[in-house]
């Protein structure tokens, strides 16, 4: 058969075919790039079901329209709505995400739409949304033993529980989870943080989840106040769209038609479990490259270091300030010599955990899949840094930055406030490139010590004190130079350990 | 719109918006009107005619649904199936016996969707080709017939000569076509653009011994392979130096833009002329 040929005989096994009563009919479509489709359902949301003119996630160089003092931005690449973006990628990556924004705004008709997305009909969707409230229990949340278990059983492993449905969904949606009660909150904690819940000796795996909360409040007012370690468990938040007149249009004809957005959820856009576990895998596989790791690593020093903590290298950071119950405002004043408009450790009370850096790392990641890209850039984590710090940095308003009046509006804008610390700490870093190359150089040529003897190793500690010294005594100690510092100190040690071994060796 | 349509189209957006996300419900609605209505107006009064135009609806649906339907009045179709489903189905499927038209419409419907997952030059170099397709059931020879001399491999040229040259003259298929940028989209199709006027592109087919052709108005075919030709070319005014060797080209003072294939084609346009020169060298 020739080339063409065979091809044509494969195609005429497409899926269209003809039925019993003469019809053409079409079987379901195989094989769309996964890509396309979450691009897909990302403008079916914007389109039709949220309709928001907002693009706050933009990539590219900007070009500043306008004269006066607040001109706006147009980037050359196409944006994205952060309140429809981070719920896609948390669908993906199975994280955890917090909604927030007043009553009627569509926290949670975004999570609902996502529990569609993943193949859950709408009357399923509609029973697994759990409602937060002041008098929801534990047995509410979790389930509770059968009644005539309870009587039967000789010991509490024989009670059966009936466990709620929705704890075995991939989609988990919690609306006003900051109505919870604190012993209720803490039954949360250990299905979000570990996976599982546990009951009269009776333990439920929950499986791999994407995880929608909603509240009110940013900050988790509500009817209880929300317990740090589940806070700590989300890990993005993002707030709903501000009204745009454009929606009127829109809901007048949905008014007219008496039918919900989600009712029409187009087929073509249903995730199911095993597309959602490709695309999860898809998305791990990015790459990182190390310049952006460094980057990010560059940035999360800022935000621990204090200098004023201790005296010590490796204490000058905000958890030595917190641990004495001081704060760093009380601190970051005039008798602190760095430069409070350079150095971006003033603006912040704390520095952020590793979990958020994981979370940052994977979102990005998706990001990264999502638009196409081969590996993670700088650009994906800028775009996601404020979504994912949101509600894990505070401010430290003393700061003398935020006394300058055009630094106060930061303190009401978290999402440029991060921004802005990123960029000043991506300025930083350029401005630093030349110093911390030595350092960079000597932590790549001691990556391993193997096959050094002792005058070599030797030769290398009397190097890594004059870089040491040299550091300390050219100029203050800021967060940057601390991080070569530390590096230098422990490849230090390293050495003066392996230099024991070699002499114990020769002994 | 007749009753028939009338009665089919309400449900078919209805359809549509329910199976995908980037339905465009006024695009169908025209397509639907237009190409459904002539289809109705050719086959109405013969058997089975509404579940025919069932069938047909329900096709334009799916292509309207994942994107691939055009209505470009230049007829540059992006591809065969959407060419098919406007064009070609309402005019010719009633030349197909009643019997047999289903199955004639399945078998359009996978010849287009498989030629959707090739590379996008081999589409529109198909749709370029089909365009005054007479038969809808002779479709899937067809496409064997004009795929085969660019699906088969060709050895790379050594260059030896004797060349031919063979003027293509771009005016006959579109008036006011001027021959600019022009790159090699598969082995034997080169996709030629045209100077003035954006989005607008013929296809040239490259077979040896003087057959090379102008496919017709094309949508820019994509790809650009670079090869690697194993001669020296050089032009000079009104003739090309292949290896040293002179080949003579009338009407060609200085080209404006040329290229040179590994399975030994050389082709030049000129700045001022409508022609496009194609020099085969086996």
């Amino acid at each position: 058969m020739t080339q063409a040929g065979e091809r044509i005989a494969r195609w005429m096994q497409g899926r269209a075919t003809v039925s019993a009563d003469g019809s053409v009919q079409l079987a379901e479509r195989q094989g769309v790039a996964l890509s396309n489709k979450l691009a897909r359902a990302y403008d079916w949301i914007a389109e039709h079901a949220l309709v928001t003119p907002f693009e706050d996630i933009e990539f590219g160089p900007a070009q500043n329209l306008g004269r006066t003092g607040q001109p706006v931005p147009v980037y050359a690449s196409r944006g994205w709505c952060s309140f429809i973006l981070l719920p896609l990628l948390t669908l993906v990556t199975g994280q955890r995400l917090l909604i927030i924004g007043g009553p009627g705004r569509g926290k949670t008709s975004v999570a609902t739409l996502m529990a569609m997305l993943a193949g859950y009909p709408s009357e399923e969707v509609r029973r697994m949304v759990q409602r937060g409230h002041p008098q929801l229990s534990v047995s509410d949340l979790l389930g509770s033993p059968l009644p005539s278990e309870l009587i039967k059983a000789a010991s509490t492993d024989e009670v059966r529980v009936a466990w709620r449905r929705w704890l075995r969904l991939r989609v988990k949606v919690i609306d006003e989870y900051n109505r919870i009660p604190t012993k209720t909150q803490s039954a949360l904690l250990s299905l979000m943080a570990e996976g599982y819940a546990e009951m009269f000796e009776q333990v439920i795996e929950t499986g791999r989840s994407s995880w929608y909360l909603t509240a009110n409040d940013d900050l988790g007012g509500g009817t209880f106040e929300v317990i740090e370690a589940l806070r700590d468990r989300i890990d993005v938040v993002v707030r709903c769209t501000p009204y745009s007149g454009r929606m009127l249009d829109t809901l007048a004809a949905r008014v007219g038609d008496a039918r919900a957005p989600d009712e029409a959820l187009p087929r073509d856009i249903v995730m199911s479990p095993g597309e959602l576990d490709r695309v999860g895998e898809a998305v791990r596989a990015v790459p990182v490259p190390a310049d952006v790791l460094d980057a990010l690593g560059f940035f999360a020093g800022q935000l621990d270091f204090c200098t004023r903590a201790s005296k010590r290298i490796e204490f000058k950071n905000k958890d030595t300030l917190h641990i004495a119950g001081r704060r760093v405002a009380n601190v970051c004043n005039e008798d602190c010599p760095l430069d409070k408009m350079e150095n971006v450790c003033t603006q912040t009370e704390g520095g952020v955990s590793a979990r958020a850096y994981q979370s940052l790392l994977l979102l990005a990641k998706a990001l990264a899949w999502f638009r196409g890209e081969a590996a993670v850039s700088l650009d994906d984590v800028r775009a996601l840094l404020p979504w994912v710090l949101h509600d894990k940095l505070r401010a430290n308003a003393q700061s003398p930055f935020f006394q300058k009046s055009e630094h106060q509006v930061l303190l009401t804008d978290r999402v440029s406030w991060v921004h802005q610390m990123f960029d000043r700490a991506m300025a930083q870093r350029a401005a630093y490139a030349k110093a911390r190359e030595p350092v960079e150089r000597a932590r790549k040529s001691l990556a391993s010590l193997d096959g050094l003897d002792e005058s070599q190793l030797a030769r290398h500690m009397d190097g890594l004190r004059a870089q040491i010294a040299k550091l300390v005594d050219q100029g203050e100690v800021n967060a940057p130079v601390h991080a070569d510092l530390l590096v230098l100190k422990s490849l230090f040690s390293r050495c003066q350990r392996a230099l024991d071994d070699r002499r114990r060796e020769g002994a | 719109m007749t009753a028939a349509l009338d009665a089919l189209v309400p449900a078919m957006v209805t359809l549509g918006q329910q199976r995908n996300a980037r339905f465009d419900a006024d695009l169908f609605r025209t397509v639907a009107t237009i190409a459904g209505g002539e289809l109705w107006a050719s086959i109405e009064g013969s058997p089975r005619a509404e579940v025919v135009l069932r069938s047909y609806l329900r096709l334009v649906v799916e292509a309207v649904g994942i994107g691939c339907v055009t209505l470009d009045p230049s007829r540059a179709h992006r591809n065969l199936l959407s060419l098919m489903l406007v064009e070609r189905v309402p005019a010719l499927l009633v030349a197909v016996a009643p019997e047999r038209r289903a199955h004639t419409l399945a078998a359009v419907w996978n010849l287009g969707e498989g030629l959707l997952a090739e590379p996008a030059w081999m589409n529109r170099y198909a749709a370029a080709l089909c365009v005054d397709l007479a038969d809808l059931t002779a479709l899937a020879a067809h496409l064997e017939a004009v795929l085969e001399p660019v699906l088969a491999a060709r050895p790379p040229s050594q260059w030896t000569g004797p060349s031919t040259v063979r003027v293509l003259d771009t005016r006959p298929l579109r008036d006011d076509f001027l021959p600019g940028a022009m790159h090699l989209a598969a082995p034997s199709v080169v996709c030629l653009h045209d100077r003035r006027t954006p989005r607008t592109h013929l296809g040239v087919l490259l077979d040896h011994g003087g057959k090379s052709a102008l496919l017709g108005l094309t949508p820019c075919m994509g790809a650009n392979l670079r090869e690697v030709p194993a001669a020296t070319v050089e032009f000079v005014p009104n003739a090309v130096k292949i290896n040293e060797r002179v080949v003579a080209l009338p009407w060609l003072q200085t080209p404006h833009e040329k290229l040179v294939t590994a399975t030994g084609f050389v082709l030049a346009s000129a700045l001022d002329s409508q022609r496009v020169w194609v020099i085969d060298t086996p």
